[in-house]
């Protein structure tokens, strides 16, 4: 079931707001028409009409009816349904003039043809060539002049042409046989011409033709060209009868009867061929389907592609402008913020409709993800592209989304990254703090006590005194050295002053086994990078002396000019899982933040080995 | 013979005369202090003393005590120099010694708690020799327990060269070992060969030897 109401393809749009309540008005108008031709034919038939005559004007009213139903119902966005339905109307207004029945016969003949004039403005209305304001003037001086020909025959004409043994016309106020005549010739040959000129509109549009998706258009444009000289034909036919009082076309039968039909056909066309564009476009939903699979190959979104997608690799723009037919589609897409960017990526104007330069909001009004600018004659396909700005409308969400969980996720890493460092400040400043504060108080408190030793000793103080100031001494010894090994385990000062080499040769000859240690690093490395390097290897030598069981253990640094591998490998029998302990899980975030990864290979009875990498910026 | 003359160096007004006062006590002549590393090489430039006795960690930045030492030491060469630390780093001492062991001392921050270790090594340095502190000799020789010519010296020759490496004089380690000179000769001598290493007559010869060979990663 199509929803020509989709919401994002109704924005830009001066027709009527809701399709639910014009399909309504078209239901009750078609009813309406459809009871008045009732009423209309039943007069015939009580007037004698024959049945070849009936039959061709319930065909022909009854065709701009059915068609007027239809193309309100799946055509809402343009008003082709209701002018097809005054088409119908009008007809049947035209059909009282032969009934033979006094006032509504003279009705009937002055208001008898502007259903041509109603078919002409809907032919301008599809062609939409050269903006609407040409067009309008056109038909505005075919109704002007239609109007001077209903008033001559209303108000000039007595009695009506309509045949001998016509009663007067009640109507004929002004009852003047040369104006009457003079306004019939005149006014008609004016129509004759603007219907010419009406469908020369059609014509040039079907040369101009450039848009594939307009192809469905073509057939009612070219039935509406067809009407239009039919329109002509017997405008000048009027003209030509009354000037001369003879036919224009004057042939024999069944020549005549032939030519007859062939009008009515011609006026049939339109609503026929309109039907039929109808129909056909209502299958085109079809082809979306691959476009929707190939949504994850369209650039810009970058995934698995699709096998035999018919779009792999297009850009969103190119597999829009490919479906739906219309090479001068424009893809734009709205930013968050509000501005709108072309398919390249540069920021342009809000779009906007201009002339036949449609503009079709994906999503929401209030919140759109993007927009086609494309060619009018796409409205004619609405259910295709209702399809495509959905399956659009997907992708560019998707586009956005990833864009959000993109920037989301640099944010993290740079925020990680952030946090490693400012732990590793954080870590350095303590170490300084314990250095400058705690440890310095120890030491001018030694050098009292030291002062109080030799005061001791000097005086007749009692032996006690001196024993308890030798504890003291030791207490503050011990105090000095477990400070001194906290605020190493916190940040080695030898890592920043000598660099990551001396302070893991540190490490190795602190093991409890022996460790080999090779060092490639010619130069200083950024604070973060040694400071884990530096406590990577310690905690994996921990480990190794804790659990492995190992006799002999190797560490390998090497800085490889755009990053420090460090490796290392120990003759024990394993257990160092990073997923135990926070010490290598903890250290392998670390490594992650800064870019680099952590492995832990445990051989079992071959060993371990830890190796890392670590990206220098 | 004079005294001796030393400059004392410690961002701590406090340390600084702590130091000081110990020295003095000890004998020592103190000719001047300084509370960072550029005042502490002005005044060795221009006054020359027989030591500076300095604090590792001192402005300019976190590190410019051994910065200023190492400096004196390859401009000043007749000046011995004492750095107090408060690291337990071998690399620190070794980097301070450079290629010789003359007139030159690491000892940690804890051995103020005893007045005599820190003249013990003021005169040791001004006599020309090293003192470095025992906490880091033990570490280099625990670091080369792997190897196996370490590992054949009994507990006493281990002492004995631990001894040797702080810089001690051979009358001192025999005291501290309870023997005799005699008998520390005829012990630094099996030492010596069990290492694999000339014995050299020289003291401080002999002392960067062994210092080195500790060092050297295996």
């Amino acid at each position: 079931m199509a929803h020509p109401g989709f919401p994002g393809c109704a924005a830009a749009t001066d027709v009527p707001a809701s399709p639910e309540m014009s399909r309504r008005a078209a239901s009750v108008a078609t009813a309406g028409v459809t009871l008045f031709a009732f009423a209309t034919l039943v007069l015939h038939g009580a007037s004698g009409a024959p049945t070849s005559f009936l039959f061709a004007e319930a065909v022909t009213g009854m065709t701009f009816v059915v068609a007027g139903l239809v193309a309100a119902w799946y055509r809402p966005t343009i008003p082709a349904g209701p002018i097809l339905l005054a088409c119908g109307a009008l007809w049947y207004v035209g059909g009282y003039a032969p009934i033979g029945r006094p006032v509504l016969a003279e009705l009937g003949f002055a208001f008898e043809g502007y259903y041509d004039l109603a078919l002409g403005f809907l032919l301008l209305l599809l062609t939409a060539l050269g903006g609407g304001l040409r067009s309008l003037s056109l038909i505005a001086a075919l109704a002007a002049v239609m109007a001077a020909r209903t008033v001559g025959r209303l108000l000039f004409l007595d009695p009506p042409a309509l045949g001998p043994g016509y009663p007067p016309n009640p109507f004929a106020l002004f009852a003047d046989q040369p104006t009457a005549d003079g306004l019939e010739v005149l006014s008609n040959l004016a129509m004759a011409v603007l219907f010419i000129l009406v469908g020369a509109v059609g014509v040039r549009r079907l040369m101009a033709d450039g848009v594939v998706a307009r192809r469905a258009r073509r057939p009612i444009i070219a039935a509406g060209v067809l009407a239009m000289g039919g329109a002509a034909f017997r405008a000048a036919e009027y003209a030509w009868a009354t000037a001369t009082g003879t036919l224009l076309v004057d042939l024999p039968d069944p020549a005549h009867e032939v030519f007859q039909w062939s009008l009515f056909v011609l006026r049939t066309l339109v609503p026929i061929a309109f039907v039929a564009g109808v129909l056909r476009t209502r299958g085109e939903a079809g082809v979306l389907a691959p476009l929707a699979a190939s949504l994850g190959t369209t650039a810009g979104s970058g995934d698995v592609p699709t096998e035999g997608s018919a779009f792999r690799g297009m850009s969103l723009g190119d597999a829009a402008r490919r479906v739906l037919g219309d090479p001068s589609l424009v893809l734009v897409r709205a930013r968050q913020a509000g501005t709108w960017v072309s398919e390249a990526g540069l920021p342009v104007d809000p779009p906007r409709t201009v002339g036949d330069r449609w503009t079709t909001l994906i999503g929401t009004p209030d919140t759109p993800v993007g927009a086609f600018v494309h060619d009018r004659a796409l409205l004619d396909h609405p259910e295709l592209l209702e399809g495509v700005v959905a399956v659009v409308r997907l992708a560019l969400e998707n586009e956005r989304l990833d864009a959000a969980l993109q920037a989301q996720l640099d944010e993290v890493v740079a925020s990680r990254a952030r946090i490693v460092a400012a732990t590793e400040e954080e870590r350095r400043r303590l170490e300084r703090d314990l250095h400058d504060g705690a440890q310095q108080r120890l030491v001018v408190a030694m050098l009292a006590l030291q002062e109080a030793r030799s005061l001791a000793a000097a005086s007749e103080a009692p032996p006690d005194l001196a024993v308890r100031l030798d504890a003291l001494a030791e207490e503050l010894t011990a105090a000095t050295r477990e400070l001194r090994e906290l605020a190493r385990g916190i940040h080695p000062a030898i890592l920043e002053h000598e660099g990551l080499g001396a302070a893991i040769t540190g490490l190795a000859r602190r093991a409890s086994i022996p460790v080999e240690v090779r060092l490639d690093i010619e130069r200083r490395l950024p604070p973060v990078v040694e400071s884990t390097a530096y406590f990577t290897v310690a905690e994996a030598l921990t480990n190794t002396q804790r659990y492995a069981g190992a006799s002999h253990a190797m560490v390998h640094v090497a800085d490889t000019g755009h990053g420090l591998e460090i490796e290392v490998t120990d003759d024990g029998i394993g257990g160092a899982d990073p997923g135990r302990g926070t010490g290598l899980r903890g250290l392998g975030d670390r490594m992650h933040a800064l870019g680099g990864e952590l492995q832990v290979r445990d051989g079992h009875d071959h060993g371990t080995t830890v190796s890392a990498r670590i990206p220098i910026a | 013979m004079s005294e001796l003359r030393v400059v004392v160096a410690d961002d701590s007004v406090v340390v600084r005369r702590g130091v000081s006062r110990i020295l003095a006590e000890g004998g020592f002549e103190i000719v001047a202090e300084a509370g960072d590393a550029d005042e502490m090489l002005a005044l060795v430039s221009a006054l020359r003393p027989h030591l500076v006795v300095t604090d590792i960690r001192m402005p300019p930045g976190t590190s410019g005590g051994l910065g200023a030492a190492l400096e004196i030491r390859r401009l000043h060469p007749a000046v011995g120099v004492l750095v107090l630390s408060q690291y337990l780093e071998p690399d620190y001492a070794i980097r301070l010694l450079g290629r010789g062991v003359d007139r030159v001392g690491y000892l940690l921050k804890e051995r103020l708690s005893d007045a005599q270790e820190l003249l013990d090594a003021a005169r040791r340095i001004t006599a020309g020799g090293s003192a470095i502190d025992p906490a880091v000799v033990d570490e280099l020789v625990r670091a080369r327990r792997r190897d196996d010519h370490i590992s054949r010296l009994t507990d006493r020759e281990r002492q004995a060269l631990a001894l040797i490496a702080e810089g001690h004089s051979n009358r001192a380690i025999a005291e501290r070992l309870g023997i005799t000179i005699k008998t520390l000769e005829g012990m630094s001598s099996a030492i010596f060969a069990k290492l694999g290493l000339e014995d050299d007559p020289d003291r401080n010869r002999r002392v960067l030897a062994v210092l080195m060979y500790l060092d050297d990663p295996m």
